[in-house]
This record gives C-alpha cells, structure tokens and sequence, in this order.
C-alpha cells in the first residue's frame, strides 16, 4: 500500500504550490497551473455527463468544462452555500487546456522546497491512476501535491469514456 | 512672446528683399536667420523652405531681382502659414519663387526641344550637373537616428500603398477614393522630406503633389499618357525610398537617385497645361527602361504587401471572445440600467449600447480575408490541367477581393479544385473542333465568380461546355442502382443524382476525375460549413454550380428549444418544419410512435431522451415537433418549447468535452448561460 514510486516529475515544477482544501485535507498545486481563483460561475450542465462533470461555464467568453473535485476524489457529497472554483489552464505544445476545478477552499500560496517533498504513496482509494506527485511535510500537516497535467488527462479520459458509453448505451438501447 | 520672434525675422527679410540695392549674399544672410529662428522654433518643415531658399541665392541660380521678388512672396507665404497653421502652399506660387525654391527643375514655360535626341541630352545634362551618375549625396542634417528610421517606414508603407493606388486607378481613373490615398501618401512624403532636408525626394513629391492637385479638383484624369506620367513619378519616388532605405541599412551616406529630367518636365507640363505629348511620353519611357528602375518583378512583389499588422492568431481568437463576452455583459447592464428611470442611466446605456455595438461589427472583420488568395491557386490549377487534357480554357475571376474569414476560407479550397476540375475535364468539350461547330468560341472560359448577398457569400463555378449529359447521367445512376428504372424523374432531380456517393459518368477513371468520390464530397465539405449547393445546366450551353456559404462559421441562425430547464440550439439551416404536437397524427404505439412527413414515415423521439438530459416525461401538449434533415437523413424531435431564432456564435467545447458527440459546440445566451448547439449528423444518425 505504500509502495513508492519514483518521482521524477517533482523537479519540473517551481516550489510555489496553491494549497487547498477539501473535507479538512490539504492539497497543493504548482502554482503556475492555476490561472485564477473565482468564488461564482454560472454552470449549465451538460447532458449525460459522468457526475463529477458539473458542466460548463462561460469563463471570458470561453467555454471550460467545470469538474468537482469532491465528487472525483470521492468525498461525500456536502451542501455548501459558498463555492470555490479554480481555473486551471495547461500549456502544451499541441493545444492550451483550461478548465475549472471546484474546490472547497483556498487557504495559502506556499513555497514548498523539493527536500520537503516526498514520493507520493499510492492510495487504494485513487486505485484509478495516480494523480499526485508527491506529498509534502510542513510543519501544518501533509499536503497532497497534485499533479496538473495527469490529473486533466484522467479527467479527459474519464469524460470521453462515459460519453462514449453512454452514446453506445443508447444506440444499443434504441435498436 | 515666442511667436514675435519668427515675425521680426520674417519682417526683416521682407524689409532687405524690399531695397532694390540688395544683393543675392545679403538675402541669403536674413534668409539664413529666419531658417535658424525657425528651427529654434522647431517649425522645421518652413525652416526647410527658407534654408531652401537661402541656398538658391548662395549658388545664384536665380537673378537677384527675381529673387527679390520671390523672397517678398515667400515672406507673406511664409506668415500666413504660421499664422493659420496651415501647410505651406506651393502650388499657387509664382514661377520665381518656384524658381527659388526648386532650383534644379526646368522652367515650366520653356518649350520642349525635340531636335536631335533631346532626351539623352537632358538627362546627359543632369548627370553632368551632378557630376555623380545621376545620384546625388542627401545631406542629412538630421541627427536624430530614430526619425529618419520612422520616416523611412512610414514612407515604404506609403509608396506600397501608392503603387496599389495606381493600378486601382489604371482599372478606374475617376475613383476619388483613390486619388485622394495617392495624393495623401505623396502629401505626407513630401512634408516628411521637408522635415529631413532630403531634397531630391522632397522636389518631386512636390511636384507630383501638384499635379495630383489637379488631378483632384478634376481637371487631369489620370489615363493614358497621364497615367504613366504619374506612374513614372511615383516609381521615381519608390525608387528614392527604397535607395535612402538601402543606404541607411548599409548605413552609408544616404544617396538620392536623381529623378530623370524629363520625368521633372512632364510633370511640369501636366501641372501646367494638363496633358503631355506622346513625343515626351517617348523619351520618358527610355529613361525607365534604365535598370535602376523598378521592373515589373519588384513591383508585384511590392504591390503584394498591403499595409497590415501580423498578430497573433491565438490573440485575436481572445480578443474576439472577449468582446463576446462584453457583448453580453452590455445587455446584462443594458437591462438593469433600463429599469432605472433615470435620464442619465438611459444615456449612458445608449452610448455604451452603440459602442459595444460597434465594437462587435468591428470584431466580426478581423477574420476577413479577400478570397483571391484561393482563386489565384485555381488559375494555376486551371492553366496546369488544360494542357493536359489539351484544351483551350479561360479562367475569369470576379469578385477576388470579396472577403470571408480565414477559417471558411481554408474550407472552401478543396472543393472549389473539385468543382474546377470538373468542369475542366466533364464540362467543356473534348476538341476545339467539337466548340466552334456548336457555335462557340474556340476558347473555352470557366468562370469563378464571388459576391456576398445577405449576409451569405456566394460563389459560382460555371463553364460554357456541353452542359450536363442527363441520358447518361440517368443511365448511370439506374446501373449504379441509385435510382429504379421505372421512376421518372425531373431534369434537376437528374442533375443532382452526379452529387450522390459513388456516381461518375465518367467511362475510365482518369487521374484528374472520374473516381465518383468529387462531387459527392463536395456536397458534403459544403454542408458541413452549413452551406446550400445548387446546380443548374443547360445542355450544349453550360453548368452552372452555386455555393452559398455562411460568412462566418463561427455565427450560426440558431432554432433556441427548451427541454425542462435546459435550453438547445438547432441550427436553423437544418430545421425543416417545426409542427404543434396537436397538430400532428402519430401511428405506433409505445416507445416506437410514427409520424407521417412528407410522405414518408419518421420515428418520433424525444430530444431529451436522445441527449439524457431531463425532460417532461410523456408526449402531451404544448410539446412541438422539430423536423430536421442533416446529410440527407430526416429526424422528428420533440422539444418542450420553441423559444425562438437568433444568431448565436459558436464556441468550442474544448479537449475535455471532446467526447460529447451530441454537440457541435456552446453558444453564450443573453442570461450567461450557455445553450449546446447540437451536432445534427449525429443526432439523426443515432437513429436506429
């Protein structure tokens, strides 16, 4: 269960991290993903979506997929009345990315030195794929140090799975 | 006062001009002051003129009492000048101060000789003058590096743009829009060469000036030898620039090419008496024969730059989303500020309503390119393909500056080569012999032509062949078993049958057309840009294949449904017929429940079921039915409400939401909520 993994993504990233939260745990994410914090958006859902795709939201006049972190991450489902959205955008040589991630609060830009950062465990509970980069020891507590760029391509992955199934689902129903 | 300073000074040279006992070093003196006075008034430009003026007395080009004169009339243009802020005026001046001013141009009223070989003389003359092969030194006493940078921009910029100006005005010698550009662009030069003290290039856009005046008040018309006179001129000036840019690259002493003599004279002449002879014509055009000047080679490749900015495409793409997005913002703010009964608030939302508007009209053209770019590829497709299949064709072009956005413009490439060829290899006639016993011309002509008409954009191929073959054509489809033997069918239904998948008359597949894949892809390159494709032939005469194109593609007409609280877009194009539930007679029973339309039955679904999106449970009232066809395939969809139509501007969904194959796309509502613009194709063909 503690098996480590090597981890040599941790050395691309700068030692600022946005530290979040979900429930009372701590996540951290490279600073340099996150293009904005905003406290309310608009969402129209879309239509047969998997769960953790609440749907979408005008951003600046784009279009970006908003994504509940809880729901992906498997906390339990909680009434909150004060909603927390971080916009992510990811550079690649290919396309730019952006997309929205709801998250329950945004408590601190933290500069997190690399002899703090551990490899990160994997979890039984995120048996779908790794998503994290490393965990990180500072004095408040771990903070789980989220990978950017693998967790928008599981999300890519998980939303065009259950699309795809659902158009089969009811292709096949239909006949 | 400062401005008391320059009026001495110009006072006390028309006091010296006015003695008659004064001599040409003496007015050359104050003339030398006043230049210094107003050069400390950095009025550089009139400074220019007087140090000008200054310098013809000192090399005592003109006679004293002349000079004199044209001093006294220089002094009073000078005052008013300054006094009223307006530009210098030249053109009225009398033909000593010319004199004065523009030492080295001939004298207007001397008669051309045309004795011996006038022309080698003149210019023989000037380069002996010169002393320097027809190039002088221009010295520049300006310091200031970065001006001389700017200028020498600013005027590259305005000789591209005046060479497109003169071949506009080849074609139409009366447009005044052109003129003006051209006199603007010669304007601007000749007072930025004042400013420099580049002499050369400053007298003759002086001159050319002068006579684009006259062109403007209407009494030249630029034709004929006119056309190349001015023609000649703004060569001239080009060739100047492009050498002072040269020699500030090279960063040399900047040299001026010398602008032939005879060039200087009939400008004069067209100045003075408006026309020129074909004799001085002659000699004008051996001078350009001389390398220095522009050939044709530089010329297209100047006349290629147009006066743009390269950006960025991702910026623009965010540019034009931000102002969707103001848009919306605006008619958010415009329905708060309407409630307020406030004059105020009522006059600030209409100013912001037309700014906002205007910026969205604006945003709308950035993506506009003229659509000559493609056609100039086909004209070589059309040249290629010809003489291959070794037959004589035309290919006429109409409407090239038409523009569309880029995006379409990349679209409609393929298909037009498709139409083109074949038109090339079906439509026209085999042999010259086969044309000129139908009573034709032995060259055949394909025409392409562009023309944007209600907001749609237009493009016809047509050609003058033999018209559609539809014996054949029919023949084919009932062997190809796209249509039953016994049917009869209308001559256009016939027509259309070569845009079904897997048609082709043609009897061997040749390399350029006849594999049958052509038409029946262009029809669908077309639909999928939400274009209409129409087709009409006359046998023995001609086909005629009509694209209309949206301008955009990233605005569609959108049909706006409500399925329970979520909203849709269907691309009006795409709507049929949309029919009350009452009003219709359903057969079936369940899950499986018909409808008659048009003659043919469709299986009647409900949208909300096909996207799984949360919908009144049961077909009932109030419920409409929305017929739509996409790829030839027709849909019965029932929404809970038809709320309306309106442009709606497509946005992507992104990477993420690739997946979701209902939908072509989001469109920003006026609420900020974003409706799915369905993806028709595969709404209709999850159909089983």
């Amino acid at each position: 269960m503690n098996e480590v993994l090597p981890g040599p993504e941790i050395k691309r990233t700068s030692n600022s991290y946005l530290v979040f939260q979900l429930d009372s745990s701590d996540y951290a994410i490279a600073v340099e993903h996150v293009s904005e914090i905003i406290t309310s958006l608009t969402c129209s859902p879309v239509p047969g979506s998997p769960e953790f795709l609440i749907g979408v939201a005008n951003f600046r006049g784009r279009i970006l997929p908003m994504i509940d972190l809880r729901t992906r991450f498997r906390f339990a489902k909680r009434d909150s009345n004060r909603e927390c959205f971080m916009i992510v955008t990811l550079e690649s040589e290919e396309e730019s990315l952006e997309l929205g991630l709801k998250i329950d609060s945004v408590s601190e830009v933290a500069y997190i030195p690399f002899e703090l950062i551990d490899p990160a465990p994997t979890m039984a509970m995120f048996s779908d794929k790794l998503v994290f980069s490393g965990v990180a020891r500072i004095n408040s507590g771990a903070k789980l140090i989220v990978d950017a760029s693998k967790l928008v391509g599981q999300l890519k992955d998980a939303v065009t799975f259950a699309f795809s199934d659902q158009v089969g689902r009811r292709a096949s129903s239909t006949n | 006062m400062q401005t008391n300073k320059w009026r001495d000074a110009i006072d006390h040279v028309t006091k010296i001009a006015k003695r008659e006992s004064c001599t040409l070093k003496s007015l050359e003196q104050v003339l030398g002051q006043l230049a210094k006075e107003l050069e400390q008034e950095r009025i550089s430009g009139l400074a220019f003129i007087a140090t000008t003026a200054a310098q013809s007395c000192e090399s005592q080009c003109i006679d004293a009492t002349s000079a004199r004169f044209a001093i006294i009339d220089l002094c009073e243009r000078l005052l008013v000048a300054l006094e009223t802020s307006q530009p210098f005026d030249f053109c009225n001046a009398n033909s000593s101060l010319r004199a004065l001013l523009f030492p080295k141009e001939t004298e207007p009223d001397q008669p051309f000789t045309s004795t011996g070989q006038p022309g080698e003389a003149i210019v023989s003359s000037i380069s002996d003058d010169l002393g320097n092969q027809g190039y002088r030194d221009e010295i520049c006493l300006c310091t200031d590096e970065q001006l001389l940078k700017e200028f020498l921009n600013e005027a590259n910029e305005h000789m591209q743009n005046a060479e497109q100006l003169m071949l506009d005005l080849e074609n139409n010698p009366l447009d005044q829009a052109s003129i003006d550009g051209l006199f603007r662009a010669v304007h601007s030069l000749k007072g930025s060469a004042g400013v420099l003290e580049l002499q050369s290039l400053g007298a003759i856009s002086h001159l050319a000036e002068s006579v684009l005046v006259r062109v403007r008040e209407g009494k030249v018309v630029v034709r004929g030898n006119t056309f190349e006179v001015i023609l000649a001129a703004v060569d001239a000036i080009a060739l100047q620039v492009s050498s002072l840019t040269k020699c500030y690259h090279a960063k040399r002493t900047l040299k001026c090419p010398v602008p032939p003599d005879i060039l200087l004279h009939c400008l004069e002449r067209l100045r003075v008496t408006g026309h020129c002879s074909n004799e001085e014509l002659r000699l004008l055009r051996n001078t350009r024969t001389a390398p220095e000047f522009m050939t044709g080679n530089t010329k297209a490749k100047l006349t290629a730059i147009t006066n743009t900015l390269r950006v960025d495409g991702k910026r623009l793409e965010q540019l034009i989303d931000l102002i969707g997005e103001l848009v919306i913002t605006d008619a958010m703010v415009q329905r708060e500020l309407c409630q307020r009964e406030s004059l105020i608030a009522a006059s600030v939302a209409s100013r912001l309503r037309k700014v906002v508007r205007e910026v969205q009209q604006l945003s709308l053209t950035l993506k506009m390119v003229p659509i000559g770019t493609v056609f100039q590829k086909l004209n070589r497709l059309v040249r290629d393909l010809s003489t291959k299949l070794n037959k004589l064709v035309e290919l006429q072009i109409v409407g090239a500056e038409t523009e569309v956005d880029k995006t379409l413009l990349e679209c409609i490439a393929d298909p037009l080569v498709h139409l083109i060829r074949n038109s090339l290899d079906h439509g026209i006639e085999s042999t010259t012999a086969e044309r000129i016993a139908a009573g034709k011309p032995a060259v055949a002509s394909i025409r392409l032509k562009a023309e944007l008409r209600a907001g749609s954009i237009y493009l016809h191929v047509s050609d003058d062949g033999r018209g559609l073959n539809r014996e054949r054509i029919l023949a084919r489809a009932i062997e190809c078993g796209l249509v039953d033997a016994t049917a009869t069918l209308t001559d256009p239904e016939i027509d259309n049958l070569i845009f079904e998948p897997g048609f082709s008359t043609a009897t061997e597949v040749t390399e350029i057309s006849g594999r049958g894949v052509g038409m029946d892809v262009v029809r669908r390159n077309v639909e999928s840009m939400r274009g209409n494709l129409t087709l009409t032939s006359q046998p023995g005469r001609g086909t005629e294949i009509s694209l209309e194109l949206p301008l955009t593609l990233s605005i569609i007409d959108g049909t706006v449904v409500r399925i329970g609280e979520q909203v849709f877009i269907i691309p009006t194009l795409s709507v049929i017929e949309q029919v009350q539930f009452d009003a219709l007679e359903f057969s079936g029973s369940g899950d499986c429940q018909l409808v008659s339309f048009r003659s043919r039955f469709l299986h009647v679904r409900r949208l909300g079921d096909v996207l799984g999106t949360p919908h009144a449970n049961s077909l009932k009232h109030g419920q409409v039915v929305v017929f739509v066809e996409s790829v030839g395939k027709q849909s019965a969809l029932v929404v809970d409400e038809v709320i309306g139509q309106q442009p709606v501007v497509i946005k992507p969904l992104g990477s993420v939401l690739a997946g979701v194959g209902f939908f072509a796309g989001g469109a920003l509502l006026l609420d900020g909520k974003i409706g799915f613009v369905l993806d028709l194709k595969t709404v209709c063909n999850n159909d089983n």
